[in-house]
């Protein structure tokens, strides 16, 4: 019966001294190296995480949408910034987009910064990009 | 003799494993592979295990900590532990267990007292986390403090763990006497 400590030490020790016996059998090693030297080329997400980790995917992918966005007002083919002779407090901007945009404002002297707009219609029926001249000052 | 440390950064630097693997291997092959039989209790397993294990080893060399600990058997044994424990997960292995056991030789076991060939067929019925804490404090003779490393857990878990271990061990022990004992007397 084993009722004491030593007894199962005892028994431990006698234990381990046959699981000296138990070999790694010997084509586990082969196996191993066949695995490691495997010619399977790695996926393609796992490339892609090796170069961008993904704990620079939010300011990675933030700058890329500021990028797009920054691209996108200066290159567009209608877009023109300038302030209107009727009212220096809207800058105007034409755009070809038909919806409501936030845009960089590009106004000498302007800040930089985003604003709501409003895609209005002149009155020869081009579509202007009105947002509010972040240079204006009331006097 | 290189460190184990030593070896693990020729690996790192990537290209045919080579010596710097044939070495770490035959260093360490029998301990994880045993561990990975006792604590698992079918012999696939830790085939599949230690194979992994050293896979691990030679792609993630880079990571070893040298600061640590200039042997990495530590280190192996956590790898080991992660994919010994997936397996188990993976597979109702555990309830093949019992029948299976460690597949110690029949000649050895012919050679050892009753009482080992009784813990040999008492470990299957302790849980994992058990065997675990016995195979690396009782048989391997790793401190409570590097088994806590291997293990992830606090010392005092360890601890506690160990000794319902051995606890849990005796009292299976105890039950298979008693079935022998009922066996013989029943013919």
């Amino acid at each position: 019966m084993v009722n004491k400590d030593t007894e199962l030490d005892q028994h431990l020790a006698a234990y381990k001294e046959a699981l000296d016996d138990v070999k790694a059998p010997a084509e586990i090693e082969a196996r191993i190296l066949a695995a490691v030297q495997s010619p399977e080329q790695p996926k393609v997400r796992f490339a892609f995480t090796k170069y961008f980790p993904r704990q620079n995917w939010l300011p990675w992918g933030f700058a890329a949408v500021l990028a797009v966005f920054g691209l996108s007002v200066v290159l567009s083919p209608d877009s023109a910034v300038s302030v209107s002779p009727d009212n220096p407090k809207i800058v105007l901007a034409s755009v070809s987009r038909q919806y409501p945009v936030r845009v960089h404002s590009l106004a000498r002297g302007a800040e930089w910064r985003f604003m709501q707009s409003q895609v209005i219609k002149d009155q020869r029926g081009n579509t202007r990009l009105v947002v509010v001249n972040p240079a204006w000052r009331s006097e | 003799m290189s460190s184990d440390a030593k070896l693990l950064r020729k690996l790192s630097a990537g290209g045919n494993p080579g010596v710097a693997f044939e070495t770490l291997y035959a260093r360490h092959k029998d301990a994880i592979y045993r561990y990975a039989v006792v604590v698992s209790q079918s012999s696939s397993i830790a085939q599949d295990a230690t194979q992994e294990t050293f896979v691990q080893m030679i792609e993630r060399a880079g990571d070893y900590d040298a600061s640590r600990s200039t042997s990495a058997i530590g280190w192996l044994y956590g790898l080991l532990r992660n994919n010994v424990r997936r397996h188990l997960r993976d597979t109702t292995v555990e309830l093949q267990a019992a029948d299976e056991g460690v597949s110690l030789s029949t000649e050895r076991l012919v050679e050892l007292s009753s009482a080992v060939t009784q813990l040999n067929a008492a470990l299957p019925q302790l849980k994992v986390e058990q065997r675990e804490v016995l195979y690396l404090v009782a048989l391997q003779g790793l401190d409570y403090e590097a088994t806590s490393e291997v293990l992830d857990i606090p010392v005092g878990t360890v601890r506690s763990r160990l000794s319902r271990a051995r606890s849990a061990l005796r009292t299976a022990m105890q039950e298979g006497e008693h079935s022998e004992t009922m066996a013989v007397i029943h013919g």
